[in-house]
């Protein structure tokens, strides 16, 4: 089956009545958790991933993907109306967006940040549908050897991106890897870590912890000190950009759409890197400089263009390898498994209505997204005004429903509110929560294809240097952990992490 | 002398490393050829040793003005505010299962308004009232949403 045609079967799955309804509510939802600070894509789609064990897994996927990239959309709202980024990857849209605010055009700003978004959104799709048949047929010759390599090289790649500490960033992947092995060892059925406790039988769940660390310690965090936060009072008029803001974006776009695309693809906080470096190669390509920071908008174009195409590409090592780049495809990766669906490079195969379904739902997604942005921005600058002392204690009650719904055990809540406390008191002490999540994700594949390994090379070590691809990626793994200790190398990733912090 | 954060942490991690070496250790290795169940958690608690010792070193020899103190972190931060969201988060916990999700959360929600960010008693009121059946209402209702009717309710 070509793509065309493949691609035909998607749209027929994601144009069904239901499909649309989801993927409309996940877009929507998603970018109403991009506008309003506080509570993330992460916290977001574990809170409501619960729901999603009644509806059948294309519904559910393609919900909770539209939260993801609706995220990507709604965060920009917030940096150019009120100088808060709604998430991560919009913190550079502050910069240029709200100084545009300031300047009276709040409207082309959201305008050329929705549109931005559109086209890369859009392009990040087809590039999907065009590299993931290809990197499915390779990752079919992958062995547990090159699966273990590969793992350990993302988990490096995320922990070398971490903002300050490498040592911290490390013990808590190290933690991350024991978190996820509590439970039933899958080929001894032996108990570990479980203390005798019914509850730990089964292991720690995926969304009290994601909910514990990203959404509950968020808001401890905020409660610690004063949010006071100054919405734009203008009114946002004229979203269309002029034709010279055309002229000056449509370069930015193009460069966003491609570096965000490659980045997106790997390892590691792909979306915030991608919007970061295209603010900077726009600043240095740009004739006048020194218009950044003061309201240009290749500033917003840039980078709004650049988070959105490397959400999309995202998906790629998820889809086509069956290893999540980040927290929110980990997250994904249990959305999947928990509807008994193993992504991977038999997917495109063994589930061509899902795959491609997904990827459809995602031109459509980036459609009802545009529709939707454009006449409801007056919408999210009301929403803006809601105080954050009304909001959080709604985000905390959304919280315990959503640790309690997943196995409808209170001893789910009480756990997401250990690992609240406990990413609380990791923000405060330089220790990073994202390495531990995706190592927990990780951690279980990550035993089971080095036991495989082992098991197939008669306990010989050395396979794993003797295949080129898991050569390659351990030689890069062991690269970038010794990089810190050469200055020149150490300097560049301390900018890149100090970026993305 | 003012303990340092990084040396605190550093010798948390240590006892976490040293407990799930042991833990690798009596679950057993295994051989090689044919890894037993301890054997990830004990290689993962050898490495995370040599991290947390390699940072305990880092925090010991760093210069004093490059280091913070155990308590910095709470400076000038309504912290007390924390514990007692979670003490309440806590108490919910424990009240949904014999109140139900409906009136423990109006309560819950009743004395965050009331208490963290004092409102008038009528946001108060209103706001936990409102969210409580909405949450209801979308969760339990709509999405079906198993949430606790509580013991207290139950028939006998």
């Amino acid at each position: 089956m070509d793509v065309f045609n493949s691609l035909w079967l998607g749209l027929g799955v994601a144009m069904q009545p239901m499909n649309l309804l989801f993927c409309f509510a996940g877009v929507f939802i998603g970018t109403l958790i991009g506008v309003l600070p506080g509570i993330g894509p992460v916290a977001a789609m574990s809170l409501l991933l619960p729901i999603t064990f009644n509806i059948t897994p294309e519904a559910a996927i393609i919900m909770l993907a539209g939260i993801y990239y609706g995220s990507m959309y709604g965060g920009s709202t917030t940096s150019i109306l009120v100088n808060i980024p709604g998430e991560a990857a919009s913190v550079i849209t502050c910069l240029d967006g709200y100084q545009m605010a300031r300047n009276g055009r709040a409207g082309p700003a959201l305008g050329m940040a929705a549109i931005g978004s559109f086209i890369a959104g859009t392009l990040a799709v087809v590039g999907l549908m065009l590299l993931a048949p290809t990197l499915a047929r390779v990752a079919v010759k992958f062995g547990p050897a090159e699966y273990f390599s590969l793992m350990v090289l993302g988990l490096t790649i995320l922990v070398w991106l971490s903002q300050g500490s490498i040592i911290k960033a490390l013990i808590m992947a190290c933690l991350g890897v024991v978190l996820g092995l509590v439970g039933i060892d899958s080929i001894t059925a032996m108990p570990r870590l479980t203390f005798d406790q019914m509850q730990l039988i089964d292991g720690l769940g995926l969304v009290p912890i994601v909910m514990g660390l990203f959404g509950i310690a968020e808001i401890l965090n905020n409660l610690e000190q004063r949010l006071d936060r100054e919405v734009f009072q203008a009114r946002v008029e004229g979203l269309m950009p002029t034709k010279e803001d055309w002229k000056r974006s449509a370069g930015p776009i193009a460069r966003g759409s491609v570096l965000g695309f490659f980045l997106g693809i790997l390892p590691g906080g792909g979306a915030v890197i991608s919007s970061f470096l295209s603010y900077a190669m726009e600043k240095r390509l740009s004739k006048t400089p020194e218009r950044f920071g003061k309201g240009a908008i290749e500033g917003v174009a840039g980078p709004e263009t650049a988070n959105n195409a490397a959400a999309g590409a995202g998906f790629i090592p998820l889809l086509t390898l069956g290893i999540p780049p980040n927290v929110v495809m980990a997250l994904l990766l249990g959305a999947f498994i928990v509807h008994g669906v193993q992504p991977g490079p038999l997917m495109m195969t063994q589930n061509p209505q899902l795959f491609w379904g997904v990827v459809a739902s995602m031109y459509i997604g980036n459609v009802m997204l545009l529709v939707l942005n454009m006449p409801l921005i007056g919408l999210w600058v009301q929403l803006l005004k809601v105080p954050y002392k009304i909001l959080f204690p709604m985000i905390l009650l959304f919280c315990v429903i959503g640790a309690y719904s997943v196995s409808n055990q209170v001893f789910d809540v009480y756990l997401m509110l250990g690992f609240g406390i406990l990413g609380w008191l990791m923000k405060k002490y330089g220790y990073e929560p994202a390495p531990l999540v995706l190592a927990f994700v990780l951690g279980p594949m990550l035993e089971n294809n080095l036991r495989k390994s082992m098991i197939l090379s008669q306990g010989d070590f050395m396979m794993f240097l003797e295949r080129p691809i898991s050569a390659v990626c351990l030689a890069c793994a062991v690269l970038l952990l010794v990089s810190p200790l050469l200055p020149i190398f150490n300097k560049q990733r301390k900018q890149l992490a100090t970026e993305e912090s | 002398m003012r303990l340092r954060a990084d040396t605190f942490t550093a010798l948390i991690a240590l006892g976490i490393s040293a407990f799930i070496l042991l833990q690798g250790r009596e679950l057993g290795l295994g051989r090689p050829n044919d890894p037993g169940s301890g054997f990830i958690l004990f290689w993962t608690g050898i490495i995370m040793t040599g991290l947390s010792a390699v940072l305990l070193v880092q925090s010991l020899t760093a210069k004093a003005e490059d280091s913070s103190g155990l308590g910095d972190a709470f400076t000038g931060l309504r912290w007390g505010k924390v514990i007692y969201v979670v003490g309440l988060m806590v108490l919910h916990s424990a009240a949904m299962e014999y109140f139900g999700f409906v009136l423990s959360t109006a309560v819950l929600l009743l004395v965050l308004f009331k208490t963290v960010e004092p409102q008038t008693w009528r946001v108060a009121i209103l706001g936990s009232a409102l969210t409580t059946l909405g949450a209801w209402g979308v969760f339990v209702a709509w999405l079906g949403t198993q949430m606790p009717v509580g013991s207290l309710f139950l028939p006998d």
